[in-house]
């Protein structure tokens, strides 16, 4: 039987200023482990499923719900969907001068686990997993996001997905952007988290370099903010070929 | 006594009531608090009764003749050398009105690093400290200042110089603890190509007051003048930061920028500057911007979306505000030292 680890009904949202409504009724069943894709034209509404579902207060919920590792989540705040297990990597990071690397992603795990950590353990483990992503190791030492490339922003973002272990990751296109030898390495990455946390993925997505190594459980298309479409990974190269023409009115 | 301080040099709206500070209730300064230190070999230390380095001073002439009335005597460390040792003058404030008169020399082509740890033994009390530097030509002094005092301390912090010929003063004031602050400096910037820079940091809490007042007086061709101010303001804390830029006529290619971001932790805290740029002369180039308010949103759901807390946030990025000034020292045992004082 599967373990349902994410379920949306009928989630409507709006942007909390505008009341401009951008989601109408997202329905969506992920279970433990699984890989989802979502796809869709631009200004559907991917990235603002994705940050809804991470509690973004610059987006408001008015209808349906969230239910994450059985709990209703619809109104909790984004460091607690966080510290269950919820993970979103950005599509454009945020440049936070005046934090490390290192310390950020020290801070956030202790947060995480509420235990100190012993600064060498930490140190070996960040820099092992630094390796796995061919990032260079002074990183760690900048402040978070600030001067990186896109690519090394994207490859941040992965360094901390594996090194704070989710059980559910949302990845907002995490290969825009980047060249053929940056994909492989997140992919890398990617696969790297697949193998030694085994959690949940939901890829947002407008390319298929990145799903090459990936098992794909599901596909599903969004269009003007709704689920219109669920496939298997096999849509993905329909959509490739066709577009998404017959998804729209 | 109510002793009237940190006036700027050209007044503003009165109503603002920004112009200056008037201190109520200033105790008299009686005796010298105890500061220990060794010299660095190259740096000659003498006492006179009084100054002997004539020069304006950023709090101004009330209190300098509040420090005078004191009748402490006045250490002098003077180098003609490149001395690379910290001069380490550690005051130990007891609970009484105390006084500390320090004059820094140093001679053309010399340099000399000055680390000034300021700490209370008691929870309350009042203290003063008036610094005046002279820098010689292509000299350069470093002058780092750090204040961790009790949480009802009042001190006053008064600092004037004069440079010479591409002589240049570098100023790093990390304010961590303390009740009420008063800090003021006034660098003489009338020699070619001189030099001031200044870099300052501060975290205010309850209800502790800063108040600051900052003057580069360009008179020198090509003199610079560059000020950093960055702070953090929690409860009921308040600052007012005074720095003017003073372009004279003459000043001809002078450069000036000022730059204060501060972090509002809570909504009943009060912030206020007054940034100032005078200009007599065609040719500078003076700039002044700043950052204040809360940490923004975008920001603020990126780092709990790692699982961080707000309260957590703030505390972070108040550190890092701090931290990254104290890591402009570049003596790493000094920054050593402020780090776990932030750790305390």
């Amino acid at each position: 039987m599967s373990d349902k680890l994410l379920e949306v009904k009928g989630l409507t949202a709006c942007v909390d200023e505008e009341e401009k409504e951008i989601l109408h009724g997202v329905d969506l069943t992920i279970n433990a482990g699984e890989t989802h894709v979502i796809m869709g034209p631009n200004g559907a509404g991917k990235s603002t499923l994705g940050s809804t579902l991470m509690g973004d207060p610059r987006y408001k919920i008015t209808g349906g719900s969230i239910e994450f590792q059985g709990e209703d989540i619809t109104k909790l705040s984004t460091d607690k969907i966080a510290k269950m297990g919820m993970f979103l990597s950005f599509q454009n990071p945020i440049e936070v001068p005046g934090i490390t690397l290192a310390n950020f992603i020290k801070t956030a795990i202790e947060n995480k686990t509420g235990e100190r950590l012993r600064f060498w353990d930490f140190k070996k483990q960040l820099s092992e997993t630094m390796k796995i992503l061919n990032m260079d190791e002074s990183y760690a030492d900048r402040d978070l996001n600030v001067g990186f490339s896109g690519g090394e922003k994207k490859k941040a973002e992965i360094l901390q997905l594996l090194m704070l272990k989710p059980s559910f990751a949302i990845l907002d296109e995490t290969d825009s952007g980047l060249d053929v030898d940056a994909v492989r390495t997140v992919s890398q990455g990617i696969e790297e988290y697949k193998k030694t946390v085994g959690g949940a993925l939901m890829i947002i997505t407008h390319s298929t370099r990145i799903l090459e190594a990936l098992d794909v459980d599901a596909t599903h298309v969004l269009v003007d903010g709704k689920i219109v479409a669920n496939g298997d990974a096999s849509y993905i190269d329909e959509i490739n070929e066709n577009g998404f023409e017959k998804f729209l009115k | 006594m109510d002793v009237k301080v940190n006036q700027i040099p050209a007044l503003t709206w009165n109503w603002l009531r920004m112009n200056e500070l008037t201190v109520k209730e200033v105790k008299a300064l009686q005796g010298e608090s105890s500061v220990s230190y060794s010299t660095p070999a190259g740096i000659v230390e003498k006492s006179n009764q009084d100054f002997t380095i004539d020069t304006k001073t950023g709090m101004g002439e009330n209190m300098e003749k509040l420090l005078k009335e004191s009748a402490v005597l006045v250490h002098s460390f003077e180098t003609s050398d490149k001395v690379q040792e910290v001069l380490k003058l550690d005051y130990k404030f007891d609970g009484n009105a105390t006084a500390n008169a320090v004059e820094l020399k140093v001679a053309d082509n010399a340099e000399m690093t000055v680390f000034m740890d300021f700490r209370s033994e008691e929870e309350a009390g009042d203290a003063a400290i008036e610094t005046r530097y002279e820098i010689g030509e292509n000299a350069h002094l470093t002058l780092i200042q750090v204040q961790y005092l009790g949480d009802k301390f009042r001190f006053y912090n008064n600092i004037g110089g004069e440079h010479a010929e591409n002589g240049k003063f570098t100023l790093i004031q990390l304010v961590l603890k303390g009740d009420q602050s008063y800090y003021g400096n006034y660098s003489g910037l009338h020699a070619k190509k001189s030099e001031l820079e200044t870099k300052i940091a501060y975290m205010l809490k309850d209800e502790n007051f800063l108040d600051m007042n900052y003057d580069a007086d360009h008179t020198g061709k090509k003199s610079l003048c560059d000020i950093q101010v960055s702070g953090v303001l929690r409860n009921q804390s308040r600052k007012l930061f005074r720095g003017t830029i003073d372009f004279h006529r003459g000043c001809a290619g002078a450069v000036g920028a000022e730059m204060e971001d501060v972090l509002l932790m809570d909504e009943s805290v009060r912030n206020q500057t007054i940034p100032i740029i005078l200009c007599d002369e065609e040719d500078v180039s003076g700039t002044h911007g700043a950052s204040i308010g809360r940490l923004d949103e975008g920001m603020m759901f990126y780092m709990q979306s790692r699982g961080i807390k707000e309260e957590a946030i703030y505390e972070m990025m108040a550190k890092a505000k701090i931290e990254a000034i104290a890591n402009q020292i570049p003596q790493e045992e000094i920054r050593e030292e402020v780090r776990q004082l932030l750790e305390k």
